[in-house]
């Protein structure tokens, strides 16, 4: 299988290396952004500014990397090598297996860079700051948007499953849009509402403030969160098993 | 012999790394009041965890030995060891759970507040930080099991890397023993040597079924998983039975007492561990010389 990843990382290396030096740069400037702006702001939003920078850098970094994982998908778009490749030693497990795989280790990546943000900022503003539960429940939903991508990928070609994942962003976009200009957003404005409620999350979105939230709320409705990332292991693998099954039937979509 | 002189040579070049790293940085992470706000603690942090890592990649590259496949989880063809990577570490917890109930004098029924609800939360929570203690771990087990319990292995045999691992591996644990008393507490008798010691045993109860699981995955990914469950789910397993005050109330040796029942817990489950270790892979694991020997017979 390793030489499945390394052959898809060869495909992509261009594109993952300019995409990571892209949010490397972009770390530094977010960086050194919060670290101008920080005596200018007011003594209470101090707390909230490294927060702030860490999460917009984070949501960045990983819909970059999702794009990265989604051109995974396109490095196998030829029937013959789709058919050379199932009928090789390793057979189907080991092609879609490397697909997955690599998705997982490009989502650990983005999170250490992440982790990376999180030193530089914890060094700026001399507090530490970690975010890891927040980075990890990232890590999770691209690995959930990933379980359905890579399967309607697979069964139906990459054309496809892209075309589903713009419906799906550009009727998001549309909903979003049309109900923020015509739709009352007076929840979102009012005081103690939406707004704020985002800045409360800002102020206790690092690990101890998770905790402290965890500690607040009742057990069963803990329960019930802490199920979602199991659940989205499971339907990773799931889908895995799902797309080895499909893998044979779809190929017959592609090129040849 | 000259392989053999090479591997006990990146052995002691292996720990003085990764002992200098966790006395160094250790007592700056590990403290008693948790009071760890400043800067540079991540960096410290990572540089005081993460030092047998960082130690297993240094040696590799000092001794020339590559890093091909450290990582590599092998899925494929070993559901067994996968699966004993997690019903081990619970079958600890259960153990400990009962152990831990039984000498405090709990009784069965659930104490927290909240009832079954609160504690079964409290568990689930721990689940999901299991996730993040495996990437943490990772700095460990890289070290421990896929550098220092291959080589002692290579250089003593199989029994004699558990003993001696789980030693090293104890002895590693000493600032946060002394600093934050970490298993142990602070209030005991023959404090803090007692615990070291203990900690050692426990170390090589726990190392028999890491180096198990990995012998039998042939990745580092399996005690990854059992490692990271011990230290999240198995140790909150405990608590499901105390009373709420006697969880916040640690004081007059009572962390002392369930340290006891945890590390007779792990030697509970690492002693099988060990004589299944044994029976698969004790013709497999003589030491260099033991081999030349045998095949000179």
């Amino acid at each position: 299988m390793s030489g499945f990843i390394l052959k898809d990382l060869y495909i992509i290396r261009k594109r993952l290396v300019l995409n990571t030096v892209f949010c490397l740069a972009m770390m530094i400037l977010l960086d050194i952004i919060a670290a101008l702006i920080r005596k200018e702001i007011p003594a209470e939003d101090v707390n909230v500014l490294p927060v702030a920078a860490a999460v917009t850098a984070a949501a960045f970094f990983f819909i970059i990397f999702y794009s990265v994982e989604c051109d995974i998908l396109f490095t196998d778009e030829r029937r013959k090598w789709n058919a050379y490749s199932a009928a090789s030693e390793a057979g189907v497990k080991a092609v879609v297996g490397a697909k997955y795989t690599l998705c997982f280790i490009l989502s650990f990546l983005c999170y250490l860079i992440c982790r990376l943000n999180d030193i530089i900022l914890s060094l700026i503003f001399d507090r530490t700051l970690q975010l890891s539960v927040f980075y990890l429940g990232l890590v999770f939903s691209v690995s959930f948007l990933m379980a359905f991508q890579l399967f309607f990928g697979i069964r139906f070609g990459a054309r496809y499953g892209t075309n589903i994942r713009i419906a799906l962003f550009v009727g998001v976009i549309v909903l979003g849009s049309v109900y923020a200009l015509f739709g009352d957003v007076d929840w979102v404005m009012r005081e103690g509402g939406a707004r704020d409620s985002m800045r409360y999350l800002l102020e206790h979105m690092d690990d101890a403030g998770v905790k402290e939230y965890m500690a607040k709320i009742a057990g069963g409705a803990v329960s019930l969160i802490c199920l979602i990332p199991h659940c989205i292991v499971a339907l990773y693998y799931i889908s895995y098993r799902l797309s080895c099954g499909a893998y044979t039937r779809g190929t017959e979509n592609y090129e040849k | 012999m000259k392989n053999k002189k090479r591997d006990l040579l990146s052995i002691a070049v292996y720990i003085c790394i990764s002992y200098a790293l966790m006395f160094a940085f250790g007592p700056l992470v590990y403290v008693t009041d948790g009071d760890v706000d400043f800067g540079a603690y991540q960096i410290v942090f990572v540089l005081a965890a993460f030092s047998p890592c960082i130690a297993c990649l240094v040696t590799r590259a000092l001794f020339r030995e590559g890093f091909k496949g450290l990582l590599y989880p092998k899925f494929t063809g070993n559901p067994k060891a996968y699966l004993l990577s997690v019903v081990l570490p619970l079958a600890y917890g259960i153990i400990n759970c009962i152990l831990i109930t039984v000498s405090t004098g709990a009784g069965f029924s659930f104490k927290l507040d909240g009832g079954i609800y609160t504690a079964l939360g409290n568990n689930m929570l721990m689940s999901v930080y299991s996730y993040y203690v495996m990437i943490v771990i990772i700095g460990e087990e890289l070290g421990w099991r896929a550098f220092l319990c291959d080589k002692l292995e290579k250089c003593f045999g199989l029994n004699a890397s558990v003993v001696i691992g789980g030693i090293i591996w104890g002895l590693w644990h000493i600032p946060p023993i002394m600093h934050m008393g970490l298993n142990f507490g602070m209030d005991y008798p023959g404090y803090p040597y007692l615990g070291i010691a203990l900690m050692c045993v426990m170390c090589t109860g726990f190392g028999a079924v890491m180096q198990l699981v990995r012998k039998m995955s042939d990745s580092v990914i399996a005690p990854i998983i059992a490692h990271a469950l011990v230290d999240s789910v198995c140790n909150s397993l405990a608590t499901m039975f105390l009373a709420e005050e006697m969880i916040t109330d640690m004081a007059g040796g009572k962390k002392f007492i369930i340290g006891i029942c945890t590390t007779v817990s792990a030697l509970i489950v690492g002693i099988p561990c060990w004589v299944m270790l044994n029976k698969r892979y004790m013709d497999k694991s003589l030491p260099l010389e033991g081999k030349v020997s045998d095949e000179v017979v």
